[in-house]
């Protein structure tokens, strides 16, 4: 697993300077570390557990809804995206923080982070090559689970509404690997598991149930009147209409309802979106989902902040825990 | 060939002074035993000078360059009071991953392996490793790297009679080659073999230094207590 240099006798550090450089370069050095994160994870239970989450946001929704039409199978990806969608929300961001907190906190705790940081390498370099070991493992979980997922419906159910699908499968995994972020930062060394993990918990609930729901508040007293056509409704029932829009308005078609095309005012509220990665995931997926936005448009406006500052937050989600999180590292005590 | 120098060197852990102003060098070609009672601050002098933990004031030398404390440093190999490795890995994977990001060669790798017996255990994973057998991968992680700074915090405790023969053969052989070794033991019969140079702590103050005493070091030991104990006394009073 672990190749060995063919150097020569004496070659290495012995008679080298000081510093790394009778070590392993520091790409090379990631590779190695990311590779042993690898293993751990795979030998270890977390992985089964994060398999078993995956197939249950992956393919729980598609068979809740075959049920309607009366038999047990897998419905298709348009009558699919909106419960996926109301999935992953909840359940993306928990397996991110819970395994990203284990990452630096786990070792700390089971003493085995000393020896890897006695090593001449710097901690930049132990701290990516964790990271990087967890994020292949996540993903590749990931990619299987809503693969195999989207190939049965595919196979079952045709084509219809896969971009949609796609949408909350593509920021799906960058929730995810951002919450693997969120959670390396929670994990400080020296702490121990139980407190990480209650520290990872508690930025679940506010990101999914604290902050979403009030940013969303903020975006409904926030939208703007609604089209004549779109119905007389008052702004009070708006959050309940977009739940009712994910739970029950499942085949909702957005061209019929006239919807699509219809210029929306743009909510003011929008920005807001950018503080919690939740919302920031719900609102890609929707700006990238055609029935899903015309659905969104019609009853608080169009959200959207654009494709750039979407990018930017995204961006900044994942660089600043990281950030703080190799800081920390690197100014560790670890005695 | 360098010395480890360690210049005026203080820890607090809290309220407590673990190590006060300790100004030692340890010369190359030579074994360095650090030695005290428990609580002594060997092990953080030890931390200290592997880059682990970070002093307040005072810094670490290894010839004539200033190390900082959490620099990666190629010429420098740390073995831990309690190394331990990651359970699920096998004893191999432990190893051949130390040998890769230290570039160690075949020939050092072996010498590693044949001194700490830990072929062994090879194929076995950490987790169903007895203590004594943990600690002898542990001492093959820190011998097998190409290191000419050796810094082992009790790498004598735990081991059986042959192993612990084969250990101090190759420890006296990498002094004999120019490196320095520093190590924290209990162990005074043992390392007697080494002629090392002693250094006595107690309560984070170095009380004493002797080498080449033709006395037991167990006696000098005790004597380097005692009349730091008395020193004590007198200067409460």
């Amino acid at each position: 697993m672990f190749q060995q240099s063919d150097n020569e006798p004496g070659s290495g550090g012995a008679s080298g300077s000081i510093g790394p450089g009778g070590a392993a370069s520091v790409s090379k050095a990631i590779q190695l570390i990311a590779r042993r994160e690898v293993l751990l994870m795979v030998r270890g239970r977390v992985w089964r557990r994060i398999l078993a989450l995956m197939a249950t946001v992956a393919f729980l929704p598609p068979l809740l809804l075959s049920l309607r039409s009366g038999s047990l199978g897998l419905a298709g990806f348009r009558a699919s995206v909106a419960l996926a969608l109301a999935f992953s929300e909840v359940a993306l961001p928990l397996i991110g923080l819970l395994v990203g907190a284990d990452a630096l906190a786990g070792e700390s705790e089971d003493a085995t982070l000393i020896p890897l940081a006695a090593l001449p390498v710097s901690r930049a370099a132990i701290f990516f090559g964790k990271l990087a070991g967890r994020a292949i493992v996540v993903a590749a979980a990931y990619a299987a689970v809503f693969g195999i997922a989207a190939a049965a419906i595919l196979a079952l159910q045709g084509s219809a509404g896969w971009r949609d699908y796609a949408a909350v499968g593509a920021a799906g995994l960058a929730l995810t690997l951002v919450c693997v972020g969120i959670g390396i930062a929670l994990g400080r060394t020296g702490r121990g598991r139980t407190r990480v993990f209650a520290a990872a918990l508690v930025a679940w609930v506010v990101m999914v149930f604290g902050l979403d729901a009030i940013i969303l508040a903020a975006l409904v007293a926030f939208a703007p009147r609604p089209p004549e056509d779109a119905g007389s409704h008052g702004y009070g029932e708006m959050a309940a209409q977009m739940e009712m829009m994910k739970l029950h308005e499942l085949d909702y078609d957005a061209s019929a309802a006239g919807a699509a095309n219809a210029p929306s005012p743009q909510n003011p509220a929008r920005w807001l979106m950018v503080l919690d990665p939740v919302d920031l995931f719900r609102f890609t997926v929707i700006s990238t989902s055609p029935t899903l936005e015309a659905q969104s448009k019609s009853w608080i406006g169009d959200c959207s902040p654009g494709a750039l500052p979407m990018g930017l937050a995204w961006t900044g989600w994942l660089v600043m825990p990281l950030g703080l999180a190799m800081r920390r590292l690197r100014n560790a005590d670890l005695h | 060939m360098r010395d480890l120098v360690f210049d005026r060197i203080s820890v607090v852990y809290g309220r407590t002074a673990a190590l006060t102003d300790l100004s030692l060098r340890c010369p190359a070609g030579r074994v360095t035993c650090m030695v005290g009672p428990n609580g002594a601050g060997k092990s953080t002098a030890l931390a200290v000078a592997a880059g682990i933990t970070t002093a307040g004031c005072g810094r670490i030398l290894m010839g004539s360059r200033e190390v900082k404390w959490n620099e990666p440093v190629s010429c420098r190999s740390y073995l831990p009071q309690d190394a331990k490795f990651p359970k699920m890995l096998k004893v191999n994977e432990v190893v051949a991953f130390a040998a890769a990001i230290t570039r160690t060669s075949e020939t050092e790798l072996d010498d590693a392996l044949n001194v700490t017996g830990v072929r062994e255990v090879f194929d076995r994973p950490i987790g169903e490793l007895s203590g004594g057998w943990e600690r002898r991968v542990g001492l093959a992680w820190a011998l097998l790297q190409p290191a000419e700074v050796l810094i082992l915090d009790e790498p004598l405790a735990g081991l059986d009679p042959e192993t612990l023969d084969r250990v101090i053969d190759c420890l006296s052989h990498r002094a004999a080659r120019g490196h320095t070794i520093l190590m924290a033991t209990h162990d005074f019969e043992a390392v007697e073999r080494l002629r090392p140079s002693v250094a006595v702590l107690d309560r984070g103050i170095l009380i004493a230094r002797f080498e080449n005493e033709p006395a037991p070091l167990r006696e000098r030991y005790r004597v380097a207590l005692l009349a730091a104990s008395l020193n004590a006394d007198v200067s409460a009073e």
